[in-house]
């Protein structure tokens, strides 16, 4: 018997969103510890880590440890019919299915079939990285916004008190300096001068998937090392990491 | 070889920029036999490298992937498995057509007939195991998956294709529309000037786009017809389809009578063609589901020691051909399997 009852349809909306940049069908595994998913994009460019403790749930349970494959098109469409205010219950049924309870005064009920996934679980890369940062979500889309003016990628330079953003290409070159100081850093620690280039679209979609939960994003990275952007989806714990394969520099 | 609809069905003549980006599944066999027939010396022989093994295949494949993943497109190489049963008459007929090119190859050799050598040698092409796990070693080189089927390839690709894990299959024939892939794209891998040494002559093979749905419309034919369509044309699984029966006639008898076995005016009798198993290995052949191909970039390192060190490809054409596919945009990218560990 596995049960999972959020207040609200928030966090579930916004998974099921990030989920969606990379798979089309993802499995979820259930412990009594939480729930978790992890996965990478067809490419292994990006890879999705969450964690869901079961402390983040209004009430959990789970009795022995299972594992729930779904389509995310029909994840997205089916929590996508919760309003914010409703409280979502997921239960396991019978007949190999997840059942969606929305609750606001009434109650709403739906049962989607699992499906059967041979997707094999993506181990999570070893990282030791040496900038860290945690910047305001609208800083970091604006300047994502910037850079794709010019450019599909952004390099990113760290120093112990400033971070650069740039871009450049045919069409011209696009920088942007934070400092530590600024109201949109809210934390900058770098151990060594790092510098790497990512793909802008991947970041975009990702903080735009989460842009209903995350007002601010961990980020760290090294030098030409995968970027690694930190999400809390509520203040119980439950968090959405998101790995992201740098771009194969050139120098 | 096949099954051949001919001028029965609507094709669309495409660029292929038009299909750039896209993901194929490609009949792995199909496209090395291509090779192999095609790329030969004067003399009809095969390239080989300094140790005297045959490089035509490998050589046909790089050269071919690298203008293909140039285009950012995608390919999954599909190979064939254990063939159906069914199938054993026509491979019977292949190896035989085969053996006898290969002796008329030889006596047009001794004779010096050159032209006549090389048509033979085409025909007599043989495609051995080695050479299809070298095709496979450069296709991991080159980060492109490939998937061995359960039995006929062209039935696993358009598995892939109906799952919408890959966007077309890229074949010669149209057994893929029969085993229901809804998408067809021809020539891709063979596109442009190509020689017919049957006829001596040059002609340019563009590529074409053929839809289900536009051959079920256009043809008035159910799914299901059309494979009856394809039995009454002849498939590999009963290589001389029936006599006197081309397109016109068998849309005819299917129309007038809705299925094969109905169809009253066969010279031949039904009862030696097992049309009900033919039926069902096209509806429901046996197929991996839900395969997920990974690709990869191209490993430069890997591409350069197999094709230059062990097979004595040029050095620059290879590198340069490599530079070409780097500099794409799907190219750009590490993968995070180099921090897993």
């Amino acid at each position: 018997m596995f049960l999972a009852k959020s207040a609200s349809t928030t966090e579930w909306r916004a998974i099921s969103a990030a989920v969606k940049t990379l798979v089309e069908e993802a499995t979820f595994e259930a412990t009594s510890e939480g729930l978790t998913f992890r996965a990478m994009d067809p490419s292994h460019v990006a890879l999705v880590d969450l964690t869901l403790p079961n402390s983040s749930f209004s009430s959990y349970s789970c009795q022995k440890p299972t594992k729930f494959s779904v389509r995310v098109e029909d994840l997205v469409k089916l929590v996508g019919r919760g309003d914010p205010k409703d409280s979502l219950e997921i239960r396991d049924t019978e007949e190999d299915s997840l059942a969606f309870t929305f609750q606001n005064g009434y109650k709403r009920e739906f049962t989607i079939h699992l499906i059967e996934s041979t997707a094999a679980s993506a181990p999570l890369p070893k990282l030791e990285l040496e900038t860290k940062a945690t910047l305001t979500k609208s800083i970091l889309d604006k300047v994502l916004a910037d850079m794709s003016v010019v450019a599909d990628q952004v390099t990113i330079q760290a120093t112990k008190d400033r971070l650069t953003f740039s871009g450049k290409s045919d069409i011209g070159k696009a920088d942007v300096s934070l400092n530590k100081s600024d109201a949109d850093v809210l934390k900058l620690e770098s151990a060594a001068d790092s510098k790497a280039s990512f793909s802008i679209e991947y970041i975009q979609s990702i903080l735009k998937a989460l842009s209903s939960v995350a007002d601010t994003v961990d980020l760290a990275y090294s030098s030409k090392k995968p970027l690694v952007l930190t999400f809390a989806l509520n203040s119980q714990g439950a968090k959405l990491l998101f790995y992201l394969a740098p771009r194969v520099s050139s120098d | 070889m096949g099954v051949d609809f001919g001028d029965s069905i609507p094709r669309e003549k495409i660029q292929l920029e038009d299909i750039s980006g896209w993901k194929l599944a490609v009949d792995g066999y199909n496209t090395l036999y291509q090779f192999l027939a095609i790329i030969r010396g004067m003399d009809g022989g095969h390239l080989k490298d300094s140790q005297g093994r045959v490089t035509s295949h490998i050589s046909g494949l790089f050269y071919r992937n690298v203008n293909l993943l140039e285009l950012g497109m995608k390919l999954v190489y599909v190979f064939d498995g254990k063939p159906p049963e069914l199938k054993m008459e026509e491979i019977r007929r292949r190896s035989e057509a085969r053996r006898e090119a290969k002796d008329q190859y030889l006596r047009a050799l001794q004779a010096g007939e050159v032209a006549q050598a090389r048509k033979y040698a085409e025909a007599s092409t043989v495609l051995r195991r080695d050479m299809v796990a070298d095709a496979k070693e450069l296709l991991d080189a080159m980060g492109i998956p490939w998937v061995d089927a359960p039995s006929e390839g062209e039935a696993q690709a358009s598995v892939m294709a109906i799952e919408g894990s890959v966007g077309a299959v890229a074949s010669q024939d149209h057994d893929s529309l029969v085993f229901g892939a809804p998408v067809l794209v021809r020539n891709v891998t063979i596109s442009g000037k190509r020689r017919l040494p049957s006829k001596g002559i040059v002609i340019n093979i563009v590529p074409e786009r053929i839809t289900l749905s536009s051959v079920l419309e256009s043809t008035g034919l159910t799914r299901e017809q059309l494979v009856d369509y394809a039995i009454l044309l002849g498939t590999d699984f009963n290589p001389d389809g029936f006599e006197g029966v081309g397109p016109a006639t068998a849309l005819k008898y299917l129309k007038k009578y809705g299925k094969l076995e109905e169809v009253r005016e066969l010279s031949k009798p039904l009862e030696g063609v097992d049309y009900a198993a033919i039926r069902k290995l096209y509806l429901d052949a046996p197929s991996i589901k839900r395969v997920q191909p990974v690709w990869k970039p191209l490993d430069r390192e890997r591409v350069v020691s197999f094709l230059v060190g062990e097979h004595s490809f040029s050095r620059d054409r290879v590198e340069a051909a490599i530079a070409r596919v780097q500099s794409t945009k799907a190219a750009q990218s590490e993968t995070l399997e180099k921090w897993f560990g």
